[in-house]
């Protein structure tokens, strides 16, 4: 039976710690968290608790970890499969570890399925691969499984009754003190000085509350907030509709509770048949729909009918997966509705438009695995401001800028992420929906000299250029390398990997955050956010990253101080919101004189990368540009050619000699042209993204968000050596305990040996670091090493135990295991030295010490 | 870039012009699921009526346009008060309910506004009540056929209509009587009971039946004749109802008298009523008698009544008045119904019947996208709005050249477009195939 709550209202309550807006499984998890943490809680639900939504509407099935290559999103996936667990022997509702077969029939997908064993089985040795396809039909007679290659069994993927779910979670909720709502919509949101949230407005009165949480699902970010320029709080998440077949049990006796939830990962569909009945549902694009929203942002999307034409393409695959489907009765067809992300991450996190207002969103139909655990994290994030659980990165609601809350860029998007539900995306996917949203302002020159272009946070960016490009081709890259094999981009990546590292490469940079700070109190204020010292002489740049109370990494930048109160900064793309974010929130409390602005739009950034950058930028400027005269690590305001204000720093994010240089965007073309024609004489080369991301994994170069994170130190990643303790800064005393006490985690670099890399699977990032035939830790980013001559990764070994010395890292047997297939590998702790065949041999900087 | 926007905007305005007046209604009852109409004027007022209504005495769906000339008067007025006289006319084995005679007729829609003066109304109320009341008492005095009774009730309506403009005991003429009687209309009017289909006709509209083959072709059933002078029947009918003498002058030009282009029409009283009687009520009133009028009445109002019964092959009616007719043949229009209905039925959400399996859920699905790739999706989606579309902008030469000349016509506005094209207005009833399917019942 389920419960409902008699009223527990005979008034509105007068004040809250915290309002939590929807009363789904994000919304209960929220809530959950909180009050056990002692919070006053309260839960206003606009219809019943579980009842409405996507939850309400969910099949009640839990993926379990090994299904995300992103180990933020194992952590959090095993924090929600372990709540429920735990719920599960306290509370009775339907909860039944069936687990989860996937199967392929393509080597794409075979390689996706072994990797997933390899991450798996680390865990749980029993996770099963199955090749033989009689095998497969002994186990599962009623499936097609002809064509099948591969199956994977997840023994740890769960059915439950999400419905009762939610309502244990509140129960307990309510036990613990907090106040539940149900049939009371929230009407609006109250922000006042400061857009600071100081209440909610509710059907049955008014809660006075300083933190509210929207985890409304779909209806996410469509409260009234009348303050804000919108008049409520833009999100990047919008509801598309999926569909599925509700009907009767297969004619089988094979059939039973136990029997595994099916995806099949070629032809996009999933099957959950029980001994009563049989759920089926297709994530074919054509067969998803964005809503439509009405004109008006506070009022109800639209649940629309189901369409049995829209569906079909899933039926054909359905059935002929499972021939027997087809005799079943059409049974009912029912909509789904889920919030989508561009990216396919949900969404956490304290808006930056009003401080108060939290989100925990867009759920990209992963809404029951994953929201136990984000809502565990939020509620750590707002008692503590961090998450121990895990990096909150990935999921960070400041990954977003303001055009990702775009209507009509959600609406192009969330139907493709819709449809990638249940596929794995590695670092190398691209989308092929709502793209060129931004480009730099050469973006057509690059076009035509053969880039084929990448998107990151809706910023195209050249991943590597064609040697003969079609005028009429399509240059941007959608899907994933296949990941198996050289990818097509191999050699032309060797060749603009050679220019940069023998002659010249030119990269657009451009995607780059870009900050001018400025303001009387610019020194302190900096020194006190940056853990190295950025008080340097005017023309200096400065490496440094900005480090949490706890020591970690909240960004990784380059200051360059161009005045005596002037800083221009650069940071990683997708740090654009959450950088200024964070630099605010510490003006608010320093009460510094200090002015941030983001320049990201203002200027293009152009890498030239090699030894004969120098010569270059010599011919193209007109001034010295010898060791002397322009040092690594130094910034000048420059003129090139007729056009002024270009700002040259000789950094290049890849520790390879050259400059970047910042031009304003109105003379961006010219100094593009100029810099071509001055280039012949060296054999400039355009060089792509992935040229950037060879060079520097090569080097031990580890990048924000791709290797270190919020979770890892600089004493973990090699980078003490740019700290400076002797000022102080934020998280000065998590750093001095962990270089006492040592790191129980250390970043290396990886050479794979005996590694084929034509018939070998190739590492992505994310494989299993093994020592001994023990799991040791994981890579983080990986890339094909031209001059080392093998596959090289960055990744970190753990010994939570006794700490990572440097005699855990020296001895012993390493191996990596790529896709359940192991090898050899070598350790390096710092950068290794690179020869170069030039005339030229500088003393390169080395970015892991 | 300026001239796609002023095309666009052109199309956009031609679209507008010609759907201002659309109307669709599902009715889903019996034999009929759903009727489209629109209407294109010509003329300023408009002088084409229709309107849709059911006699819930006999279950009777009523169905008529109304073509006026000589002012919009008289049509406007048969659009409204025919009905009631046909509800009241339902022979006494259809009677399914004996409801008194002002509570039989329901409305479904009318092109023209339902209300009347109110002294008029009082005396027209009476009118039918009394025409009832006879009816009644005289079931029997006829063969009691629909056929006798729709003729019956267009003549009373007429006689009625004429009798309203006659002076009063104290001489007093009502003008606005005066002038319905001296306007006229011409009405085609679809009686459907069940299966049973009637058309009567009055005047040069038209009714026509689209009837599908086996093989999935369709064809025109006209199923009424134009009251004019290609009427070879029309023309003796006339002729041998006058002396001989009046030969060269009954019907000149093509006309009646050589006036009026319909032979048989309501209203019209000039071609009715005696040379003085005129001269009393309606010389007055600026409308003198026409020349040659001897032996009236030249005009009849007795409509020519056509009976079919509808068969699961019978997919839809189309009522026009002779506007349309002027620019499409029955046998394009019907092929644009046809056509039409097609591209819609391929939008229409699928819905399993009950008991259909999976395997033939997509086998039906296969199906449709089949037949979606064979039809194209109008522009319009109301089927009267598509036909008057393609009368305009013709038939060939693709959407680009049918907006062409769609915007040429258009342009013209009305009043003077009389001199271009007529008043158009179309109904399009389509009929339940599944009700039609249904078991045979024999009444008759």
């Amino acid at each position: 039976a389920r419960w409902r709550w008699a009223r527990s209202y005979t008034t509105a309550v007068a004040n809250a710690d915290v309002v939590v807006c929807g009363g789904g499984i994000s919304g209960t998890s929220i809530a959950y968290h909180l009050a056990k943490r002692g919070k006053k809680v309260a839960l206003v639900e606009k219809d019943s608790i579980g009842c409405s939504g996507a939850t309400g509407l969910s099949a009640g099935l839990v993926s379990s970890p090994i299904f995300w290559q992103d180990t933020s999103l194992q952590a959090i996936a095993q924090a929600s499969l372990d709540l429920y667990s735990h719920l599960a022997t306290t509370c009775k509702f339907r909860y039944i570890k069936c687990g989860r077969t996937y199967l392929a029939s393509s080597m794409a997908n075979e390689i996706l399925l072994r990797r997933m064993y390899s991450r798996g089985v680390v865990h749980n040795d029993k996770v099963e691969l199955l090749d033989c396809q009689s095998e497969m039909l002994e186990r599962w007679p009623f499936l097609q499984t002809e064509d099948v290659q591969l199956a994977l069994f997840s023994p740890e993927d769960v059915a439950l009754d999400p419905v009762a779910l939610c309502q244990h979670l509140a129960l307990i909720a309510k036990d613990y003190g907090a106040l539940i709502y149900e049939s009371n919509p929230v009407l609006e949101v109250h922000i006042g000085d400061e857009k600071q949230v100081y209440g909610v407005s509710t059907k049955m009165g008014f809660i006075e509350t300083s933190h509210f949480v929207d985890a409304a699902g779909i209806w996410a970010g469509s409260h009234l907030v009348k303050a804000l320029p919108h008049q409520h709080v833009q999100t990047a998440a919008y509801p598309c509709t999926y569909s599925y077949i509700h009907t009767s049990k297969l004619p089988t006796g094979s059939v039973s509770d136990m029997t595994p939830i099916f995806n099949d990962l070629d032809g996009n569909v999933m099957l959950r048949t029980t001994s009563f009945k049989t759920l089926c549902a297709g994530f074919a694009e054509e067969s998803i729909r964005p809503l439509a929203r009405q004109t008006g942002s506070a009022t109800p999307w639209q649940h629309p009918e189901p369409d049995w034409n829209t569906f079909d393409p899933n039926l054909e695959k359905l059935i002929s997966r499972c021939p027997m489907l087809g005799d079943c009765n059409h049974g009912d067809l029912i909509v789904g509705m889920e919030a989508y992300t561009p990216d396919k991450l949900p969404t956490i996190g304290e808006s930056s438009q009003a401080k108060g207002y939290w989100v925990m969103c867009g759920m990209n139909g992963q809404g029951l695995s994953l929201a136990g655990g984000l809502g565990k994290i939020l509620g750590e994030l707002m008692c503590e401001s961090q998450s121990s659980t895990a990096d909150v990165a990935r999921v960070d609601v400041g990954r977003f800028i303001d055009l990702h809350a775009n209507n009509q860029y959600l609406i192009g998007r969330t139907p493709e992420v819709a449809a990638l539900t249940y596929s794995n995306l590695y670092h190398s996917h691209q989308c092929h929906t709502a793209r060129n949203l931004r480009m730099a302002p050469i973006y057509h020159q690059l076009r035509d000299a053969g880039a084929v272009f990448g998107e990151i946070m809706g910023y195209e960016r050249p991943l590597w250029f064609e040697k003969t490009p079609k005028t009429e081709r399509n240059a941007l890259m959608s899907g994933q390398d296949a990941l198996i094999g050289k990818p097509e981009w191999f050699e032309r990546v060797a060749s603009e990997y050679e220019a940069c590292r023998e002659r010249v490469g030119l990269m657009d940079m451009s995607s780059f955050s870009k900050y001018d700070i400025t303001g009387e109190d610019a020194v302190e204020y900096l020194q006190f956010l940056c853990s190295a010292n950025v008080d340097e002489p005017i023309g200096t740049t400065v490496y440094t990253g900005m480090q949490h109370q706890k020591g970690g990494y909240v960004t990784d930048c380059t200051l360059s101080r161009l005045g005596e109160k002037k800083f221009f900064m650069v940071a990683p793309t997708i740090q654009q919101e959450r950088v200024l974010v964070w630099m605010k929130k510490w003006q608010a409390i320093l009460k510094a004189r200090v002015h941030v602005q983001d320049v990201t739009g203002a200027y293009t950034a152009l890498d030239l990368i090699g030894p004969s950058s120098r010569y270059l930028m010599g011919d193209i400027t007109g001034l010295s540009m010898s060791s002397n005269d322009f040092p690594t690590f130094r910034c000048q305001e420059i003129n090139i050619g007729m056009a002024t204000g270009i700002r040259a720093i000789s950094v290049t994010h890849c520790g390879e000699l050259g400059w970047v240089i910042y031009v304003p965007n109105e003379v961006a073309q010219n100094v593009y042209e100029k810099i071509l024609d001055a280039g012949k004489e060296y054999s400039l080369q355009h060089a792509g993204y992935y040229t950037l991301r060879q060079l520097r994994i090569e080097k031990f170069y580890v990048y924000w968000g791709q290797d270190i994170n919020a979770t890892v130190t600089p004493v973990e990643c090699g980078r003490l050596f740019r700290v400076d303790f002797k000022k102080d800064f934020i998280g000065k005393k998590a750093l001095e305990e962990q270089v006492e006490r040592g790191v129980s985690k250390r970043f290396v670099q990886l050479l794979v040996d005996g590694h084929d890399k034509e018939t070998d699977p190739w590492p992505q990032g994310g494989e299993t670091i093994l020592k001994d035939g023990r799991a040791v830790g994981l890579t983080t980013s990986a890339a094909y090493g031209f001059t080392l001559g093998c596959q090289v990764c960055i990744g970190y070994v753990e010994n939570k135990e006794f700490g990572v010395s440097p005699e855990f890292v020296s001895s012993g047997h390493f191996e990596i295991d790529i896709a359940g297939k192991r090898f050899t590998c070598r350790l390096n702790v710092h950068s290794p030295s690179l020869p170069m065949i030039s005339s030229e041999h500088p003393l390169h900087y080395r970015p892991t010490q | 870039t300026e001239f796609r926007r002023h095309n666009r905007s052109s199309r956009w305005n031609a679209d507008a012009h010609l759907r201002a007046h659309e109307r669709s209604a599902n009715v889903e009852d019996d034999a009929i699921m759903r009727v489209d109409t629109c209407q294109l004027a010509a003329n300023n007022p408009i002088e084409d009526f229709y309107s849709a209504a059911k006699c819930l005495s006999s279950r009777a769906f009523l169905f008529g346009v109304f073509d006026g000339h000589g002012g919009q008067q008289c049509s406007r007025h048969i659009s409204t008060n025919l009905y009631p006289y046909l509800c009241a006319s339902v022979l006494k084995k259809h009677e399914v309910v004996d409801y008194p005679s002002d509570q039989r007729l329901e409305w479904l829609f009318s092109s023209s506004d339902g209300h009347l003066p109110n002294a008029f109304k009082g005396r027209e109320t009476q009118h039918i009540a009394e025409y009832h009341k006879q009816f009644k008492k005289n079931a029997n005095a006829y063969t009691g056929t629909v056929r006798e009774a729709l003729k019956l009730a267009f003549e009373t309506c007429d006689k009625d209509l004429a009798e309203n403009a006659l002076p009063s005991a104290k001489g007093v003429i009502d003008r606005h009587a005066a002038m319905v009687a001296a306007s006229g209309s011409c009405c085609t009017l679809a009686h459907i009971r069940s299966r049973h289909l009637h058309v009567a006709n009055l005047g040069d509209a038209a009714a026509v039946l689209g009837v599908v083959n086996p093989n999935g072709s369709v064809t025109a059933r006209q199923l009424s004749r134009a009251h004019c002078v290609d009427n070879a029947d029309e023309v003796h009918r006339i002729r041998i109802a006058h002396p001989a003498s009046e030969s060269q002058t009954v019907l000149r030009g093509g006309r009646l008298l050589g006036e009026l282009f319909p032979l048989r029409a309501f209203g019209d009283v000039r071609y009715k009523w005696p040379l003085d009687l005129q001269k009393v009520v309606l010389e007055p009133l600026g409308h003198p008698p026409p020349q040659h009028l001897f032996t009236p009445p030249y005009l009849s109002t007795s409509p020519e009544v056509f009976y079919h019964k509808l068969t699961p092959n019978d997919r839809f009616l189309v009522l026009a008045t002779d506007g349309l007719w002027e620019w499409l043949d029955p046998d394009t229009v019907v092929r644009l119904v046809h056509d039409h209905t097609l591209g819609t039925i391929t939008q229409q959400p699928y819905v399993p019947k009950s008991g259909t399996s999976l395997r033939q859920v997509r086998e039906q699905l296969k199906d449709r996208a089949r037949g979606e790739q064979k039809t194209k999706k109008p522009i319009d989606e109301n089927c009267a709005t598509h036909i008057i579309r393609h009368a305009l902008g013709g038939v060939s030469g693709g959407a680009t050249k049918q907006y062409e000349r769609l915007i040429d016509i258009l342009q013209v506005p009305p009043g003077r477009a009389r001199n271009y094209r007529d008043d158009i207005t179309v109904i399009v009833i389509h009929f339940n195939e599944t009700f039609l399917d249904g078991h045979e019942d024999d009444e008759e």
